[in-house]
């Protein structure tokens, strides 16, 4: 008969000899593989154990320990990403499990303003010996550091799939002039005849929320990242529409906001209508409404002035220069049309940028979130190679 | 503290309970390891004996994964012997055509 053992034994901290730090370093960071059955299992779980061996050299008093675990912890972390800084998982992980650390400093800090959401049992938990505020700060300079290179990352992979995807694909058929070149389209492939579709997209967009919700990334950072994502898109593809003639006319406007559709879709799909995602788009969704309005008369002039104010005046007056007509119905933008929208739009106060600066990155924030698990009952799973550690 | 509500399940991790288990690959143990762990996630009303539950499946997964790999690692030589053996048989029906 199994008589469970009980666990207020142990009191939640993980004891190494400092000659195997090096040996800890390498097995928990830099040979740790970002898909496995126990990273998977418990999320962050890294993140608790270089926690709880931090826990026990506070407990010890030994300031030296702590110092050099920490220091090695860091160096691991960026060694890792040098080496496979261009692997998204890779990164993901590293910005999942350094977070959840910098939570772990914060939450058993012993600072009240932390210590809100914790149970009594986590309380007794708190560092008693040394202060890391400054570790803490060195941390989150980290994240903030990882971040960016995540969002590099996913920029390489998104980018060759917006125009693609955005533009150049027809989704739907029919609309424009132009015959498509003899090629059906299959719905669900991931590049059809080497092109990228929308699919393609919402595909990778999948793949990337799968990943960073399998590494336990804190939701709040999830949705910077889906917004930055966002970002990359709609900005990406208002450039290209501003610079191709191609590009500007009734039918790819339709096109614009059928594919926009499409992907808030997605995000109501994933709960991220709350993310700011969809308001990066918006230049881009007026840009394509801006293809699709009557162009004539001063009363046009007025609705185009007051529905684009998400548009420079410039990006407003190059569509309209390059807005190309698709059939007999339609017909040119006269001149004098823009210039009374340019006489109209004088005392707005906006800048002469053209292009959108698809490089920015949004500032990101850390939020603290706190965890429920209990150090306690953390075990070391056999496959990590930690044999070398016990608990305490 | 991170209530994610239970949304529509990802049409991805889910999969793996699906499948048949030999043509499982360690993939699908590390979804079946996600799935689980969430749902184990969602158990708080004793949380030491659920985590005595979680560290025991993860001992099993653990398991399962060695297995899986071990097997497909066995399916793999095994296939490539029999390729070779197929190359040796041909080639030999090739120098006596008779057959005999």
């Amino acid at each position: 008969v199994n008589i469970p053992r009980k666990e207020k034994d142990f009191q939640g901290m993980l004891e190494y000899k400092k000659d195997d730090e090096p040996k800890l370093v390498k097995n928990l960071i830099l040979d740790l593989k970002p898909r496995g059955v126990a990273v998977n299992l418990i999320p962050g779980l890294p993140a608790y154990i270089l926690f709880m061996c931090v826990r026990h050299a506070d407990y010890l008093n030994d300031d030296q320990k702590v110092r050099s675990l920490l220091t090695s912890t860091i160096n691991g972390i960026k060694k890792v990403l040098k080496k496979r800084g261009d692997d998204f998982e890779t990164v993901s992980f590293w910005l999942s499990n350094t977070c959840r650390f910098l939570h772990c400093l914060k939450q058993y800090s012993g600072e009240e303003g932390f210590m809100k959401h914790n149970t009594p049992r986590q309380n007794e938990h708190c560092l008693t010996n040394f202060d890391l505020a400054e570790y803490r700060q060195v941390l989150s300079d980290l994240a903030i550091q990882i971040y960016q290179q995540l969002v590099r990352v996913l920029e390489n992979i998104l980018q060759p799939m917006i125009v693609s995807g955005m533009l150049e694909h027809e989704t739907i058929q029919g609309v424009s002039g132009v015959k498509p070149t003899g090629l059906r389209k299959r719905t669900s492939s991931i590049a059809d005849e080497g092109t990228y579709t929308l699919d393609s997209i919402i595909r990778q967009l999948n793949a990337f929320h799968s990943v960073m919700c399998q590494h336990g990334m804190d939701p709040e950072l999830i949705k910077q990242v889906v917004k930055q994502m966002f970002y990359i898109v709609g900005a990406v593809t208002l450039n290209n529409l501003l610079l191709r003639k191609d590009m500007c006319s009734w039918s790819k406007g339709m096109q614009i906001r059928y594919n926009v559709s499409q992907l808030e879709e997605w995000l109501r799909d994933k709960n991220l209508m709350n993310s700011g995602a969809k308001e990066t788009l918006e230049p881009l969704i007026q840009a394509a409404q801006l293809l699709q309005v009557k162009k004539k008369t001063d009363e046009d002039a007025e609705a185009i002035c007051s529905m684009c104010n998400a548009l420079t005046t410039a990006q407003i007056v190059k569509v309209l220069n390059l807005y190309t007509p698709v059939n007999e119905f339609e017909e040119r933008v006269l001149v004098s049309f823009i210039r009374t929208i340019q006489m109209r739009l004088r005392d707005r106060k906006d800048s002469p940028q053209l292009l959108m600066d698809a490089k920015h990155i949004f500032p990101v924030t850390f939020p603290f979130n706190p965890s429920s698990l209990a150090l306690e009952t953390i075990q070391i799973p056999a496959s990590l190679g930690l044999a070398f550690i016990s608990r305490v | 503290h991170q209530e994610e509500g239970e949304e529509k399940e990802e049409p991805g991790p889910e999969n793996a309970f699906e499948k048949s288990p030999f043509h499982l690959t360690a993939e699908d143990v590390y979804d079946m390891s996600y799935v689980v762990g969430r749902e184990l996630l969602t158990i708080r009303s004793e949380p030491s004996r659920t985590a005595q539950l979680q560290f025991k499946i993860v001992r099993i997964l653990e398991m399962l994964e060695a297995l899986v790999n071990e097997s497909n690692l066995t399916v793999e030589e095994l296939k490539m012997e029999r390729d070779n053996l197929k190359k040796e048989v041909e080639g030999l029906r090739k120098e006596c055509p008779a057959g005999k």
